[in-house]
């Protein structure tokens, strides 16, 4: 993985000083909080409903057995022994202090990261496949990308004050795992006819309060053009965002508004230019600087073991080890290696919620089978991406000693949900309690794996962080009348043909949600054409009407809550 | 009992730690809702809103309480679930 140079370390611990006295400004009086927070969002520090969170960028969800202890001791010496894993593959800490901030900042910048342009309307961390560098599926590692675009993008003079948040996805898979076509701008590698590599530029993507399908706006762009590429993308944005009005701020309202082919004249064109101009990203230097950033991310020197007798073995005559490796263990690109999903999603847990000692546990794995490479999903999970298949049953016994062995990846309990309102100042219901409950109630495997794969996703207002439109099942929590309200979307699908999932009708409270999913698997199971059928597939087949009737049953809830 | 016609509290965060925090009746900030100061119009709060800007905390603003009970509680879920945490238990 990418190792800071003297520049990054120096930036990165020049920043935390600088905050340091900003923070005692603040304290002393010096600040007022209207100047002061706009300084602590640059630095990740957000007000919630009952403290400040930090949110720690974890650059495309990739971290080694080092930071992640250092997450653990965060947790344990700065709040209260948990972090939050996000959707976005960071971490939230949700009871931090002002006055304690910088001494975690320090903590970070020691193992080499940070919590910039974790806010405000910049560019984001950007976002990658959690399989990257492992997927049997992938034609080049996105990471070497995506750690380019995070060097470009971080501290750009242009772009940090843009007309609102931009966030840049990565996949170098045909099968998108990165959700490419939800954000401002998704990158897919891909191959031309001449076998060379570059990407696909998808911009314009995202769900919140209005959901959009990116759209390709570049079928194939050279890898040498990337930034130059990137750079007319974001200077047309800035130029033309709308700020004022914070609610059609974002790229895609600027790219519905002119239609993608005035959008794309207006990239080509500034694209040209900068080609031509003194502005332009030297194209020499750019591959230079690629390379150099692509050897950080070389393959480790896989064992080549092919002995798997102890795999085997355990397979054959531990049921549990042999349901886990079903559900949670996915294929490598090397034959004799594994990758392994670490739910997060224990019964009745709260998604994305770890312990420290489950953060030190899950280091510990790291470093002793998994090359001391770990990753966050956006699904709110944990990826050692390579451990020896020989290895496997090491690893299960030792994620039993922390619960954290749950078999459910894909399943009806793998569930994203944000922090809603038990924690964000922005929710408008709580989402957290419905994934406890909905998890609980369908906690029984064999029930879970006789109804497949399924997605649900929790959001607790309509900035969809939990993904909701884009879910088999989408939950959106509201508020109606002083009362939580919960409506369901049916048939999103996050994957390279994004999908938006359509709104079934009224929502339904609190207590009538679990009853409601339930009627839903009910229905799919009593039409699915056999049991490969997916939820999903069967919907696309049979459309929203026999969803719709098992939810709005007479048997359901006599009075579903107006819309 | 009879409902009071206006029953509003200030409420706001702790500069420092961001814990959630009241306005008492000797202009102090508590963590008690029981001991919040019940304001009689809106003219008091913008007073009350004004002067905590100055003050160690961030982001007053004024709520509505019940007072049924006889003590002071909050209403609506958002303000509910400030006052008495989250609704979880965290790990």
């Amino acid at each position: 993985m990418y190792q800071y140079d003297d520049f990054d370390s120096a930036y990165v611990a020049e920043r935390v000083n600088t905050f340091r006295h900003q923070v005692e400004k603040r304290l002393d009086g010096r600040l007022t909080e209207e100047e002061f927070k706009p300084l602590r969002l640059q630095n990740g520090l957000y007000l919630q409903l009952h403290a400040y969170m930090l949110r720690v960028a974890i650059p495309y969800g990739s971290l080694n057995s080092q930071q992640m202890r250092a997450l653990a001791h965060i947790a344990e010496r700065w709040d209260r022994g948990y972090g939050h894993f996000t959707t976005r593959q960071n971490i939230q800490f949700n009871w931090v202090k002002l006055v304690e901030t910088p001494d975690i900042l320090k903590a970070l910048s020691d193992v080499g990261m940070h919590a910039i342009q974790t806010s405000g309307n910049c560019i984001r961390n950007v976002t990658a496949d959690h399989f990257s560098g492992a997927a049997s599926d992938e034609i080049a590692d996105p990471r070497p990308v995506a750690e380019f675009l995070r060097q470009w993008s971080t501290d750009h003079p242009e772009f940090l004050y843009l007309p609102r948040k931009f966030k840049i996805a990565v996949t170098g898979s045909s099968n998108d795992r990165a959700v490419t076509k939800a954000h401002d701008i998704g990158l897919r590698i891909i191959k031309n006819k001449s076998d060379e590599i570059g990407y696909e530029v998808i911009v314009g993507g995202g769900l919140g309060r209005t959901p959009v399908v990116g759209t390709v706006i570049r079928e194939f762009l050279p890898q040498v053009h990337l930034l130059n590429y990137m750079e007319a993308i974001l200077r047309v944005y800035n130029a033309e965002g709308r700020r004022d009005n914070k609610y059609k701020a974002r790229i895609k309202i600027l790219v519905r508004e002119l239609g993608i082919e005035r959008f794309r004249d207006k990239v080509e064109s500034e694209f040209e230019r900068l080609n031509d101009s003194a502005d332009k990203l030297e194209s020499i230097n750019e591959k230079t600087e690629r390379e150099r950033i692509s050897e950080f991310f070389e393959p480790p020197q896989f064992d080549t073991d092919t002995d798997l007798f102890e795999f085997e073995a355990a397979r054959r005559n531990n049921p549990f080890f042999r349901e886990w490796v079903k559900t949670n263990v996915h294929n490598h690109k090397q034959s004799e290696h594994a990758i392994v999903t670490i739910s997060l999603k224990a019964t009745g847990a709260i998604p994305g919620d770890a312990s420290s000692d489950q953060m030190r546990a899950i280091a510990d794995l790291a470093e002793t089978y998994g090359y001391d490479d770990i990753r966050v999903s956006h699904e709110q999970n944990i990826i050692l991406p390579h451990v020896h298949k020989r290895n496997l049953p090491s690893v299960y016994a030792e994620l039993r000693k922390h619960k954290l062995q749950t078999a459910n990846v894909g399943l009806i309990s793998d569930i994203i949900a944000c922090p809603g309102l038990d924690y964000c100042a922005l929710a408008t219901a709580r989402s957290i309690p419905i994934a406890q409950k909905i998890s609980t109630h369908f906690s029984d495997s064999a029930y879970a794996k006789a109804i497949g794969e399924m997605k649900i996703k929790i959001s607790g207002c309509i900035n969809s962080c939990a993904h909701h439109h884009v879910a088999h099942i989408g939950i959106l929590g509201l508020e109606k009348g002083g009362v939580e309200s919960y409506q369901i979307t049916l048939g999103g699908d996050h994957r390279e043909n994004l999908r938006l999932g359509d709104r079934a009708g009224p929502g339904f409270s609190a207590d009538e949600i679990v009853p409601a999913i339930e009627r839903l698997i009910d229905a799919y199971l009593g039409l699915r054409l056999d049991p490969q059928e997916t939820f999903l597939t069967a919907y696309q087949r049979v459309g929203m009407a026999p969803f719709k009737a098992a939810l709005y049953t007479e048997q359901g809830p006599k009075q579903a809550l107006a819309s | 009992m009879t409902k009071q016609s206006f029953s509003k509290i200030i409420t706001a965060n702790l500069l420092h730690t961001g814990d959630v925090v009241y306005l008492d009746q000797e202009s102090n900030w508590v963590h008690q809702i029981e001991k919040a100061l019940v304001v009689s119009s809106e003219e008091q709060i913008d007073s009350l809103v004004g002067a905590a800007q100055q003050s160690e905390v961030i982001d007053p603003y004024a709520i509505d309480v019940s007072t049924e009970n006889p003590e002071i509680s909050a209403i609506g879920n958002r303000e509910k679930i400030r006052q008495q945490g989250p609704s979880v238990i965290a790990i």
